[in-house]
């Protein structure tokens, strides 16, 4: 390569770097920066006070509550929609053809907040809204409908044999779970919790409605932050809502697993990158 | 039926498909006045008046809009990193930096676009600081836009890490780098062969991606919610606020709206294995396969 050709290369890498970098990095400094400190007079670029207040107060009363009360209800969800995915899975080939299993995404592709002002009225009729346990109910359904499309491909024509030469040999349901199913599944576990799990931590559609405001988690307290214009406060929830996606992607990537889970808003295609991959 | 089928197919009833089923129905009875506490009978009273009352319409083109803008932007994007990043060899350090990106919830990016883009944000005050005599009114409106540029840029900014990483995975496995290579050899420029043999054998393989990104961005909500303007909304946007926020008597029309969205999307569903039999069937997934 030429001098010229080598200094394009090289120019041409840093300036792909330097966007990339501002796209997906960018937002993090930024949220740094304004969880900084309190006092955001205009036009200043810099807060009036830079002190670790936001910080505090995140970590205790009711925020630090919201956050660990939000924590068990996505660990819920997670345990409860992973098991359920599974056994789903089980029947997933006798349900019919392409277009009507299509319509098994309806509810993971419908937006939240819709789908919870459809499903409040089933909710009330349980005499759950406005409680944990009508949130997790609305949350599993999300769960549940994600986990039985990821869990769908594993069943291979090696499975049906396997499963039959367990039967063959005496084995019963248990047996065949342990000997076919969990270890088909064995890989898509951990990403499956993980990813399930977000679906909970973070969200905000189902929790607003079907929790009617009584329910509090994380993304709940950053819309009220952001509505009563807390800036620090917001900045300071909205890292701390990225701490569970960070540590899931580091976890799966160490696991070597790949980086298949996101907190983004096409946080569910995330997960179902695999389906993807495997269908297209 | 063994035990277990029957205990997985009584959670596929329960969890998604009554709840599927339920979502539609009662949107749909509800709009036609025979459920809930206005119903007043079998009327097509709240059809009309969402007819009339000029927000759906605008509503659900604005919708489709930002979703197939966001899309294609995202897809673009994507493809540029992904050849850009072979081009390069920077790969991992792409794939690492995507994969930062990745973690970010969509509030906290609609966050940092509404601190940054904002008249009185970030943005603005770098403005005023290295450019005397600035005022707020000078910087553009990218937040609460009448173009919606503050919701397709928190799409975007959303959608890239998915949509970069994605990508580069079909590429490792679909073996276009030998394709591209061939190119090459047979005297094409490194760009050219990019261009016109990597990026077709990843648009053939993105399709399905595409969709559920279309899907995924005509369902926004907290960035539209964050972002948005009050008129025209969102459809989940003014699905939400008209049931019930405002006016108790404005229910009936939000499930009107919620109605004509669950059709939309079944629509774009019920498509769906027409695209994927349709991408495979051009023959790109089976050259794709072979190749790997």
């Amino acid at each position: 390569m030429s001098e010229s050709g080598k200094f394009g290369s090289g120019a041409g890498r840093l300036i792909l770097l330097f966007c990339l970098s501002t796209v997906c990095v960018l937002p993090y400094a930024v949220l740094l920066w304004l969880s900084s400190g309190s006092g955001w007079e205009w036009p200043r670029l810099v807060p009036l006070r830079i002190d670790g207040v936001a910080w505090q107060r995140a970590l205790s009363g009711s925020n630090g509550r919201a956050s660990l009360e939000g924590a068990g209800l996505s660990v819920a969800v997670a345990a409860c929609s992973t098991l359920c995915g599974l056994m789903i899975s089980r029947c997933w080939s006798e349900t019919g053809g392409d277009r009507r299993r299509s319509l098994l995404y309806l509810p993971l592709l419908t937006s939240p907040a819709i789908a919870a002002g459809c499903l409040f009225d089933l909710v009330s009729r349980l005499q759950l809204a406005g409680t944990w346990w009508g949130v997790f109910l609305v949350q599993c359904v999300y769960g549940t409908s994600f986990a039985a499309v990821l869990f769908a491909g594993v069943r291979e024509p090696s499975s049906w044999r396997r499963e039959q030469l367990v039967r063959s040999f005496g084995g019963g349901d248990l047996a065949v779970w342990r000997h076919v199913v969990l270890p088909d599944a064995r890989g898509l576990l951990p990403l499956c919790l993980f990813q399930t799990s977000l679906i909970s931590w973070l969200d905000y559609g189902l929790t607003t409605v079907a929790g009617g405001g009584r329910v509090q988690t994380l993304m709940m307290r950053l819309f009220s932050q952001i509505r009563e214009g807390g800036v620090s406060q917001a900045a300071v929830s909205s890292l701390l809502l990225t701490v569970p996606p960070l540590a899931a992607l580091l976890l799966l990537r160490l696991r070597g697993s790949g980086v298949a889970v996101t907190g983004a808003s096409p946080g569910v295609l995330g997960g179902l990158r695999r389906v993807l991959e495997r269908v297209s | 039926m063994r035990l277990d089928r029957g205990a997985g197919l009584v959670l596929l009833v329960c969890f998604v498909l009554l709840p599927a089923v339920w979502m539609v129905g009662y949107a749909a009875l509800y709009s036609l006045g025979v459920l809930g506490f206005m119903r007043s009978g079998l009327t097509a009273e709240w059809w009309w008046r969402a007819g009339t009352e000029q927000l759906l319409g605008p509503a659900l083109v604005l919708s489709l809009t930002v979703a197939a803008v966001t899309t294609a932007a995202c897809l673009v994007t994507g493809m540029l990193l992904c050849v850009a990043a072979d081009y390069w060899r920077v790969e991992r350090p792409v794939g690492s930096l995507l994969t930062m990106g990745a973690a970010l919830p969509v509030s906290a990016v609609a966050f940092v676009v509404l601190q940054a883009g904002s008249r009185g944000g970030l943005l603005a005050r770098c403005l005023v600081v290295l450019w005397p005599g600035f005022q707020p009114n000078d910087f553009p409106e990218l937040v609460n836009d009448g173009w919606s540029v503050g919701i397709v840029l928190a799409g975007w900014l959303t959608g890239i890490p998915l949509t970069g990483l994605f990508l580069q995975g079909v590429w490792r496995s679909s073996g276009a780098g030998r394709y591209v290579e061939l190119a090459e050899r047979l005297g094409a420029g490194g760009w050219r062969a990019r261009m016109t043999v990597g990026v077709p054998m990843l648009w053939r393989r993105s399709r399905l991606l595409a969709f559920l990104l279309f899907i995924w961005n005509f369902s926004a909500w907290e960035a539209p919610l964050l972002l948005g303007r009050q008129s025209p909304r969102m459809m989940s946007v003014l699905i939400q606020q008209s049931s019930g926020q405002y006016s108790l008597s404005e229910r009936p029309l939000s499930f009107v709206y919620a109605t004509v969205y669950f059709a939309v999307l079944l629509g774009l569903l019920l498509w769906l294995p027409g695209l994927r039999s349709g991408g495979c069937g051009a023959g790109g997934c089976g050259a794709g396969r072979g190749a790997a």
